[in-house]
């Protein structure tokens, strides 16, 4: 028995000298060129309050769109914002009617192993109807080809209609 | 009133896509001796150590400040870590020159390192997402910096144009020719880098840098000790460090703010009136190509919309009137918590006059910036020959 008594011995290698160009005379870490690797995995289970951020997603399950405005000095934040960040008053929630345009996007031809989306996969940056910030998610259902995706379009928020994995993904954009 | 302090010495590691022989300890240890050795000083004439890495899931190691410290020889000293992303690096060099300004120590390391080869960056890329708002669509830094550079292009189009993302790429690839610790050393064509496989529009294979292993380190020192151990010191003469909201879509992206004020505090500190005359080289952290021209306007370094003719007309070439990213920048190496004092080291080498290859003639004043998080947090550092 040896090294296979190792369960997560990944592998045993020789290294190279990565300066070697410096060391005309020689590595001077030449006794020390044995490597090897192993791997540990980690497997838990986070639990994140939402807190009073809450009713938006409570909120999307409603097929609402909600926004916060300041009842200071009147911006409307979306993605909503329970404290104003320009004047630090509390704010006041407001539903939006769910439109906007395009104010950007960036189209990936692969994404993640573990995102269960489509590629392309379309993001979108959208300055919603109503509010005077910009809102970021993936902008679904355009058609056969990303072509149609353009600057300034008409985008709004759809609902979810299948069980999701994160109360984000109730609502994506569509073209409108 | 702070004190003055210098760069003394720098260290660098070859920057890899992996780094096989060494563990993150011995790779942060690489690049501290060598800074030591630069400076001409004993390890023991260190008083205090500032470290700079990325998050710890890019290694899946916690505490990493617990053992580099001693690892690099200083067990017994003060020891603090610096954790803003991309800005780690920067926020390291930063942090160990408020430890001398102040008056409370006279030589300190700032020494800053990241193993990217040891996690799976797809993965702890997507967990760096505000867990609420951004987790569950995700997809990582390209997408995010896609956005930034459609809406940038599309603000200034027809001024700025695609391929001038691509000269960048191909001036910065070819810059990194020059310095032996370079990752991506390549001569390349504007169409190779237009023809690259797509990856977030408008980003294409080669605007993006690579994934990096390694680490980087400066010794500081006050004043007289700072005439003393080096001939030609890299004086802090500004510094600029601001954050904006986390939230990138609340943040004007092709022209944040954040480095906007970063830029004016550290002129005003340095007392620059017009950067692009005064400064004499500017290393800037384009972790994609088109942030070179975005960040090359919110530095000041040029008006809105002129990013893309700086690189066109060869202003922004080695041997152009204003050399940006000598040492091939970010597009080169990205070992993340690194990168931001990479930069500030390749600025205090110019103004050392110890560049080595990619040494510019006559540097009297440099710049150095970096961006971290969904760039909200941005650093501008200015070195000078004379204090």
């Amino acid at each position: 028995m040896g090294l296979e008594l190792i369960n997560n011995l990944m592998d045993v290698f020789t290294a190279e000298d990565p300066m070697a160009f410096a060391h005309p005379d020689g590595d001077p870490w030449a006794d020390f060129r044995e490597g090897m690797r192993i791997e540990w995995k980690m497997d838990f289970t986070y639990k994140h309050v939402l807190g009073k951020y809450s009713k938006f997603f409570i909120e999307l399950t409603n097929h609402k769109f909600l926004a916060t405005e300041c009842p200071g000095c009147g911006k409307v934040w979306a993605i909503p914002r329970p404290l104003c960040a320009d004047c630090l008053t509390i704010t006041k929630w407001k539903e939006l009617p769910g439109t906007g345009t395009l104010e950007s996007f960036s189209i990936s031809q692969f994404v993640p192993s573990f995102m269960k989306v489509e590629v392309p996969y379309v993001l979108a940056l959208v300055k919603m109807d109503g509010a005077d910030t910009l809102f970021t998610h993936q902008l679904r259902n355009y058609g056969d080809s990303t072509d149609v995706v353009k600057m300034g379009m008409p985008v709004k928020v759809a609902y979810a209609t299948e069980p999701v994995d994160h109360p984000m993904l109730l609502m994506h954009f569509e073209p409108a | 009133m702070a004190r003055a302090a210098a760069v003394v010495g720098t260290g660098q590691t070859r920057y890899a896509n992996r780094r096989d022989d060494v563990n993150i300890p011995e790779l942060a240890r690489e690049a501290a001796s060598r800074a030591i050795e630069d400076a001409g000083i004993d390890p023991r004439d260190i008083e205090a150590v500032v470290i700079g890495s990325g998050p710890e899931v890019f290694e899946g190691v916690n505490r990493p400040d617990l053992w580099v410290g001693s690892a690099l020889g200083q067990a017994g000293r003060p020891v603090t870590r610096i954790q803003t992303g991309g800005t780690s690096g920067a926020g390291a060099t930063i942090a160990a020159f408020y430890h001398v300004a102040s008056g409370l120590h006279d030589v300190v390391l700032a020494v800053s390192y990241e193993k990217l080869s040891d996690g799976i960056p797809s993965y702890s890329f997507s967990t760096l997402s505000d867990p609420f708002w951004d987790r569950g669509f995700s997809s990582g830094a390209a997408p995010l910096v896609g956005l930034q550079s459609c809406q940038y292009l599309a603000r200034h189009a027809p001024k700025v144009r695609e391929d001038h993302g691509a000269m960048v790429a191909v001036k910065n690839r070819k810059n990194a020719m020059r310095n032996p610790y370079a990752q991506l050393q390549m001569e390349i064509t504007v169409d190779d880098v237009m023809n690259s496989s797509p990856v977030a529009s408008p980003i294409k294979a080669l605007d993006c840098c690579p994934l990096s292993d390694g680490a980087a380190a400066l010794v500081i020192a006050e004043e007289r000790r700072a005439k003393k151990m080096a001939s030609r010191p890299a004086w802090f003469a500004g510094l600029g460090a601001c954050s904006e909201s986390p939230y990138a879509p609340n943040i004007d992206m092709a022209y944040p703010e954040s480095c906007v004020r970063a830029a004016q505090l550290a002129y005003q500190m340095a007392w620059i009136y017009d950067p692009v005359r005064e400064l004499d080289v500017a290393e800037i952290f384009e972790a994609f190509s088109f942030q070179e021209l975005i960040w090359t306007e919110a530095l000041g370094l040029c008006n809105p919309g002129e990013g893309g003719r700086m690189v066109e007309s060869g202003v922004t070439a080695m041997e152009g009137e204003f050399p940006i990213n000598p040492s091939g920048g970010v597009l080169s190496a990205n070992p993340i918590g690194a990168s931001g004092m990479i930069r500030q080291i390749e600025a205090a080498m110019q103004v050392m006059g110890k560049a080595g290859a990619h040494q510019l003639p006559g540097v009297r004043k440099s710049l150095a910036h970096s961006w971290g998080g969904v760039v909200q947090f941005s650093t501008v550092t200015i070195f000078a020959g004379e204090l």
